[in-house]
């Protein structure tokens, strides 16, 4: 079952339910849980559901037995293992097995792995969240082995790592601060006021991920799709493409984001925000401080923290961001284009490292970096950086990046206006930090939540004219938006 | 910069610390930390910088910090540096 369909907002709907039935009794995880299974559990029952035709949802075909069962088999194998971290409170030996789970499974599910029955059983995994939930769960089997969930019962935790919001698509809440957020104390105006703004955020989601990225998707096309050569190439195309395509992916993901924070809030939980304006940064550092926030976090606490502290100091800003970020590389797939476009990431970070201890040691280029033109400059630059490392993100191997890398310079000469307006949308956006703040402020989880205040405030407004496009593009096209979640792939 | 009349506090086993981190983080021209003054929220120190202290630490003062309390919170002023130091075991 894809996440973003009626049904799964359906499912997701009546777990919601039966969470405010049970939240005040040591049951309520039953709930979550429940809607965890119902998720797992539905290559069964999807099918006869959909004997019927139902507007906007095309009828799925047969699947094997290994597309059936293994997403199911590997979460239960999660919550068995999570469960030894929490009784054993150690966190080594679980940590180990889920790492060899999640290793097999992006192994198994890599192009150049030739066994037929194990490829489909991961890559079933992977649309159903695998990547997701097993970092949730490391995450949680360390916090437990900290004593950070002691109240927690076994329900509880196949519950939160069950919790079906955020399931498959993240953000990588973690525990502590999901038990945190689930036993605050009911409050009747906050909670339905949480509602309708969750329901606005989904609008907002929904906005960004149908109406948005559908037209980037058709821009970004003869470049995701690896169509452009250098027979074919027209100027601009590839730029274009590019460009395209970046923004494709940022409303790709935070509008899926944005439906699965929304639907926490009707659950009355506020998860973690994973995106904060991440194309209106000065540097690398704090691009990933805004893309992807719940992963980058997840990699500095567990990866990038342990590894860095037993390097040399001299050594550690250099080498340890090119072994984590190379890392979350192969955590989108094991594959030399996403092998390199993580190093291409580590190698900025670790640029970026040099570049501030060079500011500290230059008085005049440390007034230059700080001046708003010094700052515009580094934006586009930053812009321009993440953007060039998407052909190797989108590239089924080196030999296709490479043949972009060079038809990218040949299409910039071509091309160079289409340069010089992207330079300068990159730099408007940049130098209008009135714009940027009052944007992030609000995008922000912290938004009024009283139902009279929120008449008032604009970003709700905003929220209504969204939810309205994206009715009236369904009522209009009656057609079901093409692409999907792309990050249901990694 | 002189070592120790550079600094409000009054110096101690904590000077040297202290030093490093007004040395390799403070901005330009700051010739002095409060103990209180956010380190981490305020952007002086980030990811890298907390892993430069931790090795820091380690290296001065024969300490070692457990992974667990290698976290921002633990590095967010030099009270919560000077507290993670007292309990960390020597070696």
């Amino acid at each position: 079952m894809d996440v973003l369909t009626i049904d799964y907002a359906a499912l997701v709907g009546a777990a919601a339910c039966a969470w405010w039935a049970l939240r005040r009794t040591r049951y309520s995880g039953v709930a979550l849980l429940a809607g965890g299974l119902g998720f797992f559990t539905s290559p069964l029952w999807y099918p006869w559901i959909h004997k019927q035709d139902i507007p906007l949802v095309a009828a799925p075909p047969p699947l094997p037995a290994a597309q059936i069962w293994a997403p199911l088999a590997f979460f239960v194998i999660t919550l068995g293992i999570v469960e030894i971290g929490r009784f054993t409170k150690k966190a080594a030996l679980p940590v180990a097995l889920l790492a060899l789970l999640l290793i097999f499974v992006k192994t198994a599910s890599a192009p150049w792995c030739d066994a037929a029955n194990a490829s489909t059983a991961a890559r079933a995994a992977i649309g159903f969240g695998i990547s997701y939930f097993v970092l949730r769960a490391i995450a949680a089997v360390i916090e437990a082995s900290r004593g950070l969930l002691d109240g927690a019962s076994a329900l509880d935790v196949a519950g939160f790592i069950a919790f079906p919001p955020i399931l498959s698509l993240g953000p990588i809440e973690r525990a502590s601060a999901f038990f945190r957020e689930a036993r605050k104390p009911f409050e009747f105006i906050q909670t339905i006021g949480g509602a309708a703004a969750g329901l606005c955020r989904i609008g907002e989601g929904m906005f960004k991920f149908i109406i948005v990225g559908e037209i980037a998707r058709k821009y970004a096309e003869p470049f995701a799709s690896n169509s452009i050569a250098f027979e074919n190439l027209a100027p601009g195309a590839l730029l274009t493409g590019i460009f395209s395509y970046s923004i494709y992916l940022y409303v790709n993901f935070s509008g899926a984001t944005d439906m699965a924070i929304g639907a926490s809030r009707l659950f009355g939980i506020k998860v973690c925000e994973n995106f904060d304006i991440p194309y209106a940064r000065p540097n690398l550092t704090e691009f990933w401080r805004a893309w992807h926030a719940s992963l980058s976090t997840w990699l500095r606490d567990y990866l990038f923290f342990p590894i860095g502290k037993r390097m040399p100091r001299s050594l550690a800003p250099f080498a340890a961001p090119l072994v984590v970020m190379g890392i979350c590389g192969l955590w989108h797939g094991v594959t030399q284009p996403f092998l390199a476009w993580g190093i291409l990431h580590g190698a900025g970070l670790a640029a970026h490292q040099a570049w501030l201890k060079l500011r500290r040691a230059s008085a005049a280029l440390d007034t230059i970096s700080g001046s708003i033109p010094g700052r515009t400059v580094m934006t586009v630059f930053t812009v321009f950086y993440v953007t060039f490392t998407w052909i190797f993100f989108a590239a089924p191997d080196l030999q296709t990046a490479f043949v972009h890398v060079k038809l990218l310079m040949l299409d910039a000469a071509n091309a160079p206006k289409l340069l010089g307006i992207a330079a300068a949308a990159a730099a408007l956006w940049s130098f209008i930090p009135g714009l940027r703040d009052r944007l992030r402020s609000t995008a922000a989880s912290e938004r009024v939540t009283l139902l009279s205040q929120m008449a008032l405030h604009w970003r709700y407004n905003v929220d209504l004219i969204c939810i309205l496009v994206v009715a009236a593009r369904f009522l209009l096209t009656k057609t079901a938006p093409e692409g999907g979640f792309v990050y249901n792939s990694f | 910069m002189s070592e120790s009349g550079s600094i409000e506090n009054p110096p101690g086993d904590f000077t040297a610390l202290r030093l490093f981190i007004l040395q390799r983080f403070a901005k330009r021209g700051t010739t002095s930390i409060d103990d209180r003054a956010s380190l981490v929220k305020s952007g002086l120190v980030d990811s890298f910088g907390i892993v430069e202290i931790v090795s820091y630490i380690e290296s001065e003062y024969h300490v070692r910090i457990a992974d667990a309390d290698v976290a921002p919170e633990h590095f967010e002023n030099l009270n919560a540096i000077r507290a993670l130091l007292a309990r960390s075991p020597k070696y």
